[in-house]
């Protein structure tokens, strides 16, 4: 049965190795332009938008549903959600543009963006998010 | 085709009523995985036990009535045990799974194992895609790189559990 296994296979197990890693990798290359700032959004809309590199903690409710998002020291971190997987909780600390937290049973996304090449609040995602 | 007292019709009436049977198979695959929940962090990650039916009806019979049972399968599955819109979900992710598996099949270049991998791949796609377009922005695309690696995993553990079956499965089953 493995011995059945076909040179094809292999190239295509490496292709998706290859595409996997390339998505991965790409927020590292997005260049930190200007200043840095978050964006909440929680359902369909941005909630708000915050800078980097002051301390805060904010919290969002929505449908009942509570997140607490910390920016502490340039990182920002998911502190608490009441979601069930807790994915968005363990995502870590998030410190370069491009990088986000989504916290999908909740639908509240983090993400930091360069504002400089982001254009603040309304840049092309939220464009066609909306 | 070695028919000793079944013409044309009596062997498609048997196709029928097995693909009939795998669906129900199939079925129980999907209630088996609903029942245990095996989350790995991300929802969406599962096996896929459930792909072993349309591999091996693929391979043994005919891509069409491998297509009927998992659409069966994945229609009943998502009424049964996650409702509608996650049925939507599963529809997507089974509908761009099967055209991959099929496609891959169809090229003759790969194992059992290769288009089970890329069905999984696959399946894990296009419920990203959905995700994307129903719930937000692209920013979900950070999601890809954990949904490839998980669909191949997937993938190749029921592409070799499939790859056995369809080797070691009677003949005089699929007549």
């Amino acid at each position: 049965m493995i011995a059945s296994l076909r040179k094809a296979d292999f190239l295509l197990f490496f292709f998706f190795l290859a595409v996997a890693a390339i998505v991965a990798a790409a927020p590292l290359f997005h260049s930190a332009g200007g200043e840095q700032k978050v964006r909440i959004i929680s359902g369909r809309e941005t909630v708000g938008v915050y800078p980097l590199d002051k301390d805060t903690e904010i919290e969002i409710s929505h449908d009942g549903h509570i997140n607490i998002i910390s920016v502490q020291d340039r990182k920002v971190c998911m502190k608490y959600s009441d979601c069930r997987n807790q994915v968005c909780v363990h995502t870590g600390e998030i410190s370069r543009p491009g990088e986000t937290i989504v916290c999908l049973p909740n639908y509240v996304i983090v993400e930091i963006f360069g504002s400089k090449e982001g254009g603040g609040e309304d840049n092309a995602v939220d464009v066609i998010a909306k | 085709m070695p028919s000793m007292s079944s013409p044309n019709e009596h062997s498609q009436a048997r196709r029928v009523a097995l693909t009939g049977l795998l669906s129900a198979l199939a079925l129980i695959f999907s209630y088996v995985e609903a029942l245990v929940p095996f989350n790995a962090g991300v929802p969406g990650i599962k096996l896929g036990l459930a792909n072993l039916v349309p591999l091996i009806i693929m391979y043994r019979m005919d891509a069409r009535y491998a297509f009927a049972a998992n659409l069966i399968r994945v229609l009943l599955a998502g009424l049964l045990f996650s409702g509608l819109f996650a049925a939507l979900y599963s529809l997507a992710g089974s509908c761009a799974s099967f055209l991959v598996m099929y496609l891959l099949k169809k090229a003759g270049l790969f194992s059992v194992i290769g288009v089970s991998m890329g069905g999984g791949v696959f399946h894990n796609l296009g419920q990203l895609l959905v995700a994307i377009l129903l719930i937000s922005g692209p920013q979900l695309i950070h999601y890809m790189p954990v949904l490839i690696i998980s669909g191949m995993a997937a993938g190749i553990t029921v592409g070799i559990g499939a790859s056995v079956l369809i080797d070691r499965l009677p003949a005089g089953l699929f007549r």
